[in-house]
């Protein structure tokens, strides 16, 4: 790569960071403005006295009697250290958050890449036969997941999981949490206990992502099948499926990858029901819980965070285009 | 509705015998001699909060899931029975006296056995520290609130550091609710130990468990047998805390991955786990009961003779059958505003306006210049309407529902009510606290001290600089001198006869003030492993942790 790469991808970076500073900010007056942390103290019965309750909003900078944009100030310099403040009731927002990106990760890689390989897969196979019996009935069996609201789904496959239980008489699959609390034993079984804690979270995950990506793929392959150089490498006597493995799935990843990266990015903030249904606490759950509280520095945390998360993925499609695709070192 | 449900029941009685929750006990805890308790094995409990302080007098610390876990951990110096009683609990108090002459003061002789997890003696100067702390003379301790500690003059040592003398300034008969659970001095001696001492963590403890882990990822808290435990030992070996959403404690219990849990009656666990195998289903009624409140300084609500128009108008029964009719038990409706069924001195009364009557509503209405042209049309006086709002929380189906039955019955006596939604997270701060509203139900909860739990949900407006009235913490902003009068009768009555009678007195003045409609009490409902013991819906009592355990099997 040489300075004409270089030059335009900085210039991108630095354009996405300003969108970035620009977007964190509109969601810290959105949370502020609409969120009411105060709640929190006033619903109890009796609720403490009015200074106390002002002190500990204080605190927290979440008094609404504040100014918007003197709470503002303090909020972004904060940020620019790195400090994102502390929950209503006093916790850090930072080492919340970083607990629960951990947990969001650990429950999403593995679902994560199955549905990117199973969904790349299923489309190309289905891509390369358009309108035959297996395109159609996987047409329709992802329409069918993906119309299903993955609240349900994740709530059919745990009583999937608690039926097959008893059906075996063993525990097959744990249908809550990320390990048994309290677990004692070696290396090998706590890596069974945790895989055991996985399956149904994962296919909750996995499932959905499958059938969207699979449908993205099957139209990206389908408008290759007809291309010229397809018919040129069948003429050379490749089958069809050697050609389009080796041909057209190199040509639609570039634009795969681009789109598994953003969804991939909203994801992380975005599994809360996953995550409340299978009793994981992560970063999901946390906005959901934070918006419940009112609690304005955690909300913009996570937005921040998800922000965060869509510029990185931004800045690896392109670099990913940057490399793969020698058009892009044209222009 | 009730008869299908009935009839559905009967049906499948065969397939099942408990189809209908046990009747309303004082308590359901599945109680057996500890004797009969198995040594150790491990209970699972699941909770669908996680908190962050564990401070119980602190303002963010006041949690169900705090006060569960940490009644294994801290000092309770009184229990309180399932009849409301408050006894001295002999593992930190075995002495009580109380003398109130020339002042009162409780001299609480302390167990000289018991001490904290770090190896120090429980005595006076932890209690001196706390009721500092609490006192609210230090604004610096972010405090829950300060009845009670607010009329302790001093608190001294006795014969010896094991002796506390607790000096009242004013007459305080529910000292039993102070206290409870004490704090460690080292905790409550500054404001910066009393309010992040606790944060995100349980650093000292003196009960029958103690904390092996707080993980703040899993969200479970870990509890084990307290080794240097002077009372009877833990029959548990363990108590696993786990935080779950309440459909994944549905699940999870289904699983057999938590042994415990409170449920809800407001979704549909209850239909989903009742009739799991080996589970049983423990209700009991407790000291929380939920009531709708009228504001009283609005133009229309103003007058007495309209709220008490709302009271007849409204059919209680109805509603407590729409809240409690999945349990299937009789409706009962509540009488009193302090005392429950379950307590001694409980009385009814409502007099007058606790029968639903909507010829008397109609007519009282009448009478106040509210007619109507046609019965059933809305009344109008002055060309105004008698239109009255009616706030529910947004995305809690059972308000909206309670809220539409309101408004079918009072739609009877010629009564608009308008029922407007408003965000969850801004019901009280925005429109209860300031009285931006006509009607509005919920919840009063409490642990069975009536005066401690309540007492500024009804106390007069005071005056303030201006002298513009301040309602403070009486959302329904009535009151009178008679009943402010009443509630410090029965906070200064160390007889409990006496007590007993002021309450009843004021409750009585409440009801013909026409402030607060109570309903019906709101049942604490878990599920439980039936093998476990001496654990489930402790109803007004307090459970003792060290007896909780699984019943030996013959």
């Amino acid at each position: 790569m040489g300075r004409r790469v270089v030059v335009p991808l900085l210039r991108r970076v630095l354009r996405r960071a300003v969108l970035l500073f620009t977007a964190v900010s509109c969601v810290y007056f959105l949370a502020a403005a609409t969120l009411h942390p105060r709640e929190n103290f006033e619903a109890q019965r009796p609720p403490p006295p009015p200074a106390a309750v002002d002190a500990a909003l204080d605190a927290a900078n979440l008094n609404d009697r504040t100014p918007l944009f003197q709470r503002y100030a303090v909020w972004i310099s904060g940020i620019a250290v790195g400090d994102f403040g502390r929950t209503w009731d006093g916790a850090s927002v930072n080492e919340e958050l970083s607990r629960r990106i951990g947990v969001s990760v650990r429950l999403l890689a593995a679902g994560a890449v199955l549905g990117c390989i199973g969904g790349v897969a299923l489309g190309t196979w289905t891509g390369s036969r358009v309108r035959g019996s297996a395109d159609r009935a996987v047409t329709a069996l992802s329409l069918l997941v993906i119309s299903v609201p993955v609240v349900v789904l994740a709530v059919a496959l745990q009583h999937v999981g608690v039926w097959a239980n008893q059906v075996a008489g063993m525990d097959l699959v744990r249908v809550t949490g990320e390990a048994t609390p309290g677990f004692s034993g070696g290396v090998g079984e706590q890596a069974l206990d945790r895989l055991r804690h996985l399956v149904l979270p994962t296919l909750a995950v996995a499932l959905p992502q499958i059938a969207l990506y699979s449908r993205y793929q099957r139209s990206l392959i389908a408008d290759q099948v007809g291309a010229e150089y397809l018919r040129t490498a069948r003429a050379k006597g490749m089958t069809r499926s050697q050609a389009v493995v080796r041909h057209a799935l190199r040509v639609t990843l570039i634009p795969a990858a681009a789109y598994f990266s953003y969804s991939l990015a909203v994801l992380l903030t975005s599994t809360v029901f996953t995550e409340q249904v299978f009793g994981w606490h992560g970063v999901g759950e946390y906005l959901f819980e934070a918006v419940g509280q009112g609690d304005v520095n955690a909300v913009a945390a996570v937005c921040c965070f998800g922000a965060v998360c869509v510029t990185a993925a931004g800045v690896v499609s392109d670099l990913v285009r940057a490399v793969v695709d020698p058009r892009s070192q044209a222009g | 509705m009730l008869t299908l449900t009935a009839a559905l029941a009967g049906c499948q009685a065969e397939v099942d015998h408990r189809q209908a929750a046990p009747e309303p006990a004082t308590a359901a805890i599945n109680a057996v001699d500890r004797a009969l308790v198995a040594d150790g094995g491990t209970l699972t409990w699941g909770i669908n909060e996680f908190p962050t302080q564990w401070n119980p007098h602190h303002q963010a610390g006041n949690l169900a899931a705090v006060h569960t876990v940490l009644e294994a951990l801290l000092p309770i110096p009184f229990r309180v029975d399932e009849r409301g009683e408050a006894h001295p609990n002999p593992d930190y108090v075995i002495d009580v006296s109380v003398t109130t002459e020339p002042e009162q003061v409780v001299t609480l002789t302390l167990n000289p056995e018991a001490a904290w997890s770090t190896g120090d003696p429980i005595t006076w100067r932890d209690y001196a520290a706390m009721a500092e702390a609490l006192s609210g003379s230090n604004p610096e301790y972010q405090a829950l609130g300060t009845v009670g500690y607010d009329r302790i003059a001093e608190v001294r040592k006795g014969k010896n550091k094991y002796q506390v003398v607790i000096v009242f300034e004013q007459p305080f008969s529910e000292y039993p609710a102070l206290f409870s659970p004490l704090l460690p001095e080292e905790y409550t001696a500054d404001p910066e130990s009393f309010n992040t001492g606790y944060l995100e963590q349980i650093p000292v403890t003196a009960g029958p468990f103690d904390v092996a882990e707080l993980d703040l990822v899993a969200q479970t808290i870990t509890l084990e047998r307290n080794a240097d435990w002077w009372g009877d030992p833990a029959r548990l070996e363990a108590i696993i805390f786990r935080t779950l959403a309440p459909d994944a404690l549905d699940a999870a219990f289904l699983d057999g991955s938590i042994d415990l849990y409170a449920l809800s009656l407001d979704s549909g666990s209850y239909e989903r786990i009742r009739s799991a195998p080996g589970t049983e289903i423990r209700a009991a009624l407790g000291a929380d009961y939920r009531h709708i409140t009228l504001n009283g300084q609005t133009p229309i609500l103003k007058d007495v003779d309209v709220r008490h128009a709302i009271f007849l108008g409204i059919n209680r029964e109805v509603l407590a059958t729409a809240a409690l009719g999945t349990l299937g038990w009789e409706p009962r409706v509540l009488n009193n505003r302090f005392l429950m069924p379950e307590q001694p001195g409980y009385a009814d009364n409502s007099g007058e306006w606790g029968k639903y009557d909507p010829d008397r509503a109609a007519q009282l209405l009448e009478e106040a210049g509210w007619t109507a042209a046609q019965p059933g049309e809305v009344r109008t006086r002055d060309g105004k309407p008698l239109t009255l709002r009616f706030i529910v929380p947004q995305g809690y189906a059972p308000a909206w529902e309670e809220a539409e039955l309101v408004q079918s019955m009072l739609a009877e006596i010629g009564v608009d009510i308008k029922i407007t939604s408003v965000p969850g997270n801004q019901l009280f701060s925005k429109y209860v606290q300031p009285g931006n509203y006509d009607l509005v139900a919920f919840v009063n909860s409490g642990r069975g001290f009536p005066v401690f739990d309540s007492l500024h949900q009804w106390l007069d407006a005071v005056d303030d600089a201006d002298g513009k009235p301040q309602w403070r913490t009486n959302v329904g902003r009535i009151g009178s001198p008679e009943v402010d009068q009443a509630l410090y009768g029965a906070l200064e009555a160390l007889d409990r006869g006496t007590a007993i009678e002021q309450l009843n007195k004021a409750d009585r003045l409440l009801w013909e003030l026409g402030h607060t409609l109570p309903l019906y009490q709101r049942p604490q409902i878990y599920a439980v492993r039936d093998t476990l013991a001496n654990v489930g819906a402790p109803g007004l009592g307090t459970l003792d942790y060290a007896d909780i355990g699984y019943v030996v099997q013959e």
